[in-house]
């Protein structure tokens, strides 16, 4: 079985600026959230969100995709690739826009930008868009890795993009009682397994990843971590709700713990998917407790959508930066704005302070509506 | 060794009246019927049909690979506010059922095949493209091959719900 490597990376976040800038941010448990009410006017209903600076208006995904794509071929000096997966909202979503770029037009698109900038063509069936709202980001990375495990890929692009914070976009998750309501500022909006959270702060988020097999390691790549297991289970269960059994989540992350070849102890940290709703928080908390057991409470378990907020799409693309950064870095990021513990979360969510130790093996989780649980065991390259 | 054990196809989807089988309305739910989208229900109803055929059991040894297509989008909404201010995205959205969101997003419409056969295995949603079975199918083969499923539904609905189709694989016991 061919190992699977991720090379490169670029995101975009409401931290802002380069990687160092999101590493540092991170580490510093800098919350990104703004009063939404100083971009739409103050009598707009919803309070905070995540927005990446200079994109706070701009809500097409589609240029915001090619940039990263070309920023990440350009700077590669290998140029071949077998596949691409995106992730791309098939709309231009500027608040009512009618406009929609279809997932064949932007497959289009990508396969020009890719052959103008490599000289190489991508043929089309290996250009594959998914739409699996917050779990895209693992799922899409788990497919990539799946294909090169398999030998029919050998160097891939995983690209996702989610603006979706125009007022009608907030609005929408608001209806569905999604949001956090809390009177607090924006930047303490959002606080996983805290007992007194109350929903999540939709952000921007957006990411693109090379993932290449073993033989990169022979030409000299430098390498950020490899993806060493991964599953995907759904609860079909309830659109909007988790089984209360948590037994869809706990079966994702035994799988893809299974598949890394690792014991429960080998994982060094947790990348909760964790958006701060009451319900989700608590099953995967929960979920966690099941699994490790009485170890439950000595694994770190980190909630980075407490300093970002939900990217939706683009969250699990996000939460694989944050974890490839603590494994270089040999440090697990803070779970911001957590004030009192609740009974129902009983973890260690390395509450407001990020710790130094052994970052080798990090589990990352994301669910999305409909049911839908991803894990992936991201590592770094050089342990067996 | 990977097999199509059963398919089935709706070239004129339109002619399609789900609701008229009582077995499918009864497990979906009538209310249900009523609230979901048009290919959603186009999905459940072959997934439903295809499952009761080959006596498939829930449970997570069940997949599913769901194609689903932008027209499925909220394009009303989005009309309704165009040039609006967000006072007036507010008052719109307002006027709305709060679940009319969760109606038209991809991942919903997989949920209803999911739930109705129970696939508590890998559940899968790609856009609608002329590559996407293949590449649906490539992916359930794949998961089959590993083991992350034992049996697979491929479904897929053109944008325009004008037709859709669906198959299941299933590797056989003993062969390799």
């Amino acid at each position: 079985m061919t190992k699977t490597f991720i090379t490169d990376f670029e995101v975009l976040s409401p931290f802002g600026g380069p990687l160092n800038q999101f590493s540092e941010s991170m580490f510093e448990g800098r919350s990104a959230i703004t009063e939404i009410g100083n971009v739409y006017g103050e009598e707009f209903s919803v309070g905070a969100a995540g927005l990446i600076p200079g994109l706070e208006r701009k809500f097409n995904p589609n240029p915001v995709a090619l940039g990263l794509i070309r920023q990440l071929l350009r700077r590669n000096v290998e140029k071949t690739l077998d596949g691409i997966l995106f992730f791309i909202p098939e709309e231009d979503e500027l608040a009512g826009s009618r406009k929609v770029q279809s997932s064949e037009q932007q497959a289009s698109n990508i396969s020009e930008l890719v052959f103008t900038e490599t000289g190489h063509f991508v043929r089309p069936e290996e250009i594959i868009s998914i739409h699996e709202a917050c779990v895209s980001g693992i799922s899409g990375l788990s497919m990539a890795a799946q294909r090169i495990r398999a030998g029919i890929w050998r160097r891939a692009l995983v690209v996702g993009v989610d603006l979706r914070c125009s007022p009608l976009d907030l609005l929408r998750f608001r209806a569905l009682g999604a949001l956090s309501t809390r009177p607090v500022s924006a930047t303490q909006a959002s606080c996983p397994f805290s007992k007194d959270r109350d929903g999540f702060v939709k952000a921007q988020g957006a990411g693109a990843f090379i993932l290449e097999a073993e033989d990169a390691l022979n030409r000299g790549q430098s390498v950020w971590g490899e993806i060493r297991g991964f599953a995907q289970t759904s609860d079909a269960w309830r659109l909007t709700e988790g089984r209360p059994d948590c037994l869809g989540a706990t079966r994702a992350m035994e799988a893809a713990i299974k598949m890394s070849g690792l014991e429960l102890g080998d994982i060094s940290c947790i990348s909760a998917h964790a958006t701060s709703t009451k319900l989700g928080d608590a099953l995967e908390a929960r979920a966690i407790e099941k699994i490790w057991r009485e170890r439950a409470r000595k694994i770190p378990v980190t909630a980075l959508k407490s300093q970002i907020g939900h990217a939706g799409q683009a969250a699990g693309l996000l939460q694989v930066a944050a974890a490839l950064l603590m494994i270089k870095h040999q440090r697990v990021a803070p779970t911001i704005n957590f004030s009192e513990p609740d009974p129902g979360c009983p973890i260690d969510c390395v509450p407001n302070a990020a710790r130094h130790g052994n970052v080798d093996w990090v589990l990352c989780n994301a669910f999305a509506f409909g049911g839908q649980n991803a894990s992936m065991v991201l590592g770094k390259h050089d342990l067996a | 060794m990977v097999y199509v054990l059963d398919e089935e196809r709706v070239e004129r989807a339109q002619a399609c009246d789900p609701a008229s089988d009582p077995d499918f309305s009864n497990k979906l739910g009538t209310g249900n019927l009523r609230l979901i989208d048009r290919a959603a229900i186009l999905l459940a109803y072959l997934a439903d049909l295809l499952a009761r055929r080959n006596f498939i059991a829930p449970g997570p040894g069940v997949g599913l690979y769901c194609i689903v297509g932008a027209a499925s989008q909220d394009l009303a909404l989005k009309e309704l506010t165009q040039d609006a201010t967000a006072k007036q995205i507010m008052t719109a959205v307002s006027a709305l059922p709060p679940t009319r969101t969760l109606k038209f997003m991809p991942v919903a419409q997989a949920f209803w095949s999911a739930r109705i056969v129970g696939a508590e295995g890998p559940v899968r949603v790609f856009s609608y493209s002329g590559f996407a079975e293949t590449q649906a199918t490539r992916q359930a083969e794949m998961d089959l091959d590993v083991g992350a499923c034992d049996v697979a539904f491929v479904l897929g609905v053109t944008p325009d719900c004008g037709a859709a189709w669906g198959k299941v694989l299933g590797r056989k016991q003993g062969c390799q």
